[in-house]
């Protein structure tokens, strides 16, 4: 399964929810997400991550990180992709950075998007 | 329903509109308690508790039920254990569903005859109603019972803080309940807040389950630190408290003290437990643990201690920051106290000001002297890093090629925490703080 189509199966499917490690999700992203072979496409399906609410439905097993979500944890991810690498480009994504903070449950993720907010204004 | 008196008492309202009891929320629905669909008490079905700020006037409003249809004139009123409900003179129609014979009055507001209690506390308020009916132009002076009726009410140091991002101003009712029995009398915010930490084992919470939120833990009956920092913040809310929330994560350096392969530092490491756990509830791996003398000089050696354990791990990522932990500041007269909800530790009181959040900048040296000294190298025994020990490299291998973070890292060497210098001197005279990390 190549990397987009795994995040599609964590957030964009219907089906009956397989379950998954979180560090295969980490790796799909860090490769959809990487500056040298990111698409537009692959940059729109990772704006629809941020903006997402789904719960990312893990193994019993897989490793979860401490300080926030898994969920939450996978967005701080997706921001360093988008905006650091490219802040310029970032701006187009203002609006969905805003949903993303409103959104976000952890405190921690609010303030970096808020941190990031201010790189791109 | 059964009724045992003429006219009983059927439900009890605390909070409504205009009233001043604080929003408290059941954690099991999400639904606020109290306004006009879930009154606090209601008879034989369900009995939420309601809050307020110490030395309310309390209104309440309260439900009658009749096994016939007939209007009654009537004074009423209700003598407590703790207050009594001031009498008052009321007309009861009594309305029911269609074919039924009973029914249920209006809400009648009435008042309590004194204030609650000037202290945080959990009161049991037992509430016997009674009612003189007015016959032959006057009222009756025989009481008629009307039932009984029970309450837990919160009395809160202050009302809770509504902070952008943070809180909101009502509280889940198991939160509420917790601190103001915890609490009970404390009078500042210091006091308040080491009651909480001090008591909040009882919650049988634990640490080192999956939960990052205050309902995902109330719920799954824990959490991790994400999670701890949020519910201490909640529950110093209640009382009206503010905590600030913080995570630290520590930045990972490579060609550390100049010297290639060498890493620091790459994880926090802690080998207590947890909040009602006994140990660590991570998969055992093999650490080796300096404990003698760090930097350790080139081409010279310390004795290393090889041991298998379940140690919690905390991972960095080299550049930038990844996990770490989450942990709580109260500012209270000028000092600096720090929480660690997770561990149930503190107050540790720094020289410090509250650091500033910035998720580009990492802080180190100096500005974290007291943090470290009077904090970090208790509440974690190790940092984990990768340094050579004479010819022998100790590497972490955390990630993979592709920045995976595998799912069995390696340790390299783990040092204990008060052994790392605030700043590292190298030969040639040049600094370099012990420890940077980013506080967001």
């Amino acid at each position: 399964m190549n990397p987009k189509e795994l995040l599609e199966s964590v957030f964009d499917s219907d089906d009956t929810p397989r379950q998954f490690h979180f560090n295969d999700i980490v790796t799909a992203l860090n490769k959809l997400g990487d500056p040298g072979s990111r698409s537009r496409s692959s940059e729109r399906f990772l704006v629809k991550i941020l903006q997402s609410d789904r719960r990312i439905p893990l193994h019993p097993r897989s490793s979860v990180p401490h300080g926030m979500s898994p969920e939450d944890m996978l967005k701080s991810l997706i921001l360093r992709k988008l905006v650091e690498t490219d802040p310029e480009n970032a701006k187009r994504y203002r609006a969905a950075l805003e949903k993303a903070k409103e959104q976000a449950s952890s405190i921690t993720l609010k303030r970096i998007i808020g941190n990031h907010l201010k790189k791109i204004t | 329903m059964k009724q045992d008196f003429l006219i009983e008492t059927y439900s009890v309202l605390f909070r409504f509109e205009g009233s001043e009891a604080v929003e408290l929320r059941d954690y099991r629905d999400d639904v606020p308690v109290g306004m006009d669909n879930k009154p606090e008490w209601l008879k034989g079905t369900h009995n939420y508790p309601a809050a307020y700020v110490k030395g309310t006037t309390v209104k309440v409003k309260v439900i009658f039920f009749k096994q016939d249809s007939t209007g009654v004139k009537c004074k009423i009123g209700a003598k407590g254990n703790i207050l009594d409900i001031r009498e008052r003179e009321v007309i009861l129609e009594f309305k029911g569903s269609s074919g039924s014979r009973g029914g249920i009055s209006e809400p009648v507001e009435f008042e309590f005859d004194g204030p609650l209690p000037d202290c945080i506390g959990l009161h049991d308020i037992k509430l016997s109603w009674y009612f003189l009916p007015y016959r032959g132009g006057d009222f009756s002076e025989k009481r008629f019972a009307m039932g009984e009726s029970r309450h837990t009410v919160c009395t809160t140091w202050k009302r809770q803080r509504v902070v952008p991002d943070e809180l909101e101003a009502w509280s889940y009712t198991a939160i509420m309940e917790w601190t103001c029995q915890w609490a009970a009398g404390k009078d500042n915010e210091k006091n308040i807040c080491d009651a909480i930490i001090g008591n909040l084992y009882s919650s049988g919470l634990r640490y080192g389950v999956c939960g990052w939120e205050v309902r995902g833990m109330l719920l799954g009956g824990g959490g991790w630190c994400g999670g701890w920092a949020k519910l201490f913040q909640a529950m110093a809310n209640s009382q009206g408290v503010y905590v600030h929330y913080y995570f630290f994560s520590l930045e990972w350096r490579t060609n550390f003290l100049g010297r290639e392969n060498q890493s620091g530092w790459c994880a926090l490491v802690n080998i207590d437990g947890g909040q009602n756990q006994v140990s660590p509830t991570e998969t055992p791996s093999v650490f080796y643990d300096n404990t003698v003398q760090f930097p350790v000089p080139e081409n010279e050696e310390v004795p290393i201690e090889t041991i298998a354990a379940s140690r919690y791990r905390f991972f960095s990522k080299p550049g930038s920051y990844r996990d770490g932990h989450c942990i709580n500041f109260l500012e209270y007269e000028n000092k600096l106290y720090l929480y660690d909800p997770s561990f149930g530790t503190g107050p540790f009181e720094l020289d410090m000001k509250l650091p500033e959040s910035n998720p580009d900048k990492p802080v180190g040296g100096e500005a974290l002297a007291s943090f470290k000294a009077d904090y970090l190298d208790m509440a974690f025994k190790f940092l984990l890093g990768s340094f050579c020990n004479g010819d022998k490299l100790y590497e972490t291998i955390a990630f993979d090629k592709e920045g995976q973070l595998l799912l069995v890292p390696q340790n390299g060497m783990t040092v204990e925490t008060k052994l790392i210098p605030d700043v590292i001197e190298s030969e040639n005279g040049e600094k370099t703080p012990g420890i940077t990390l980013y506080w967001i």
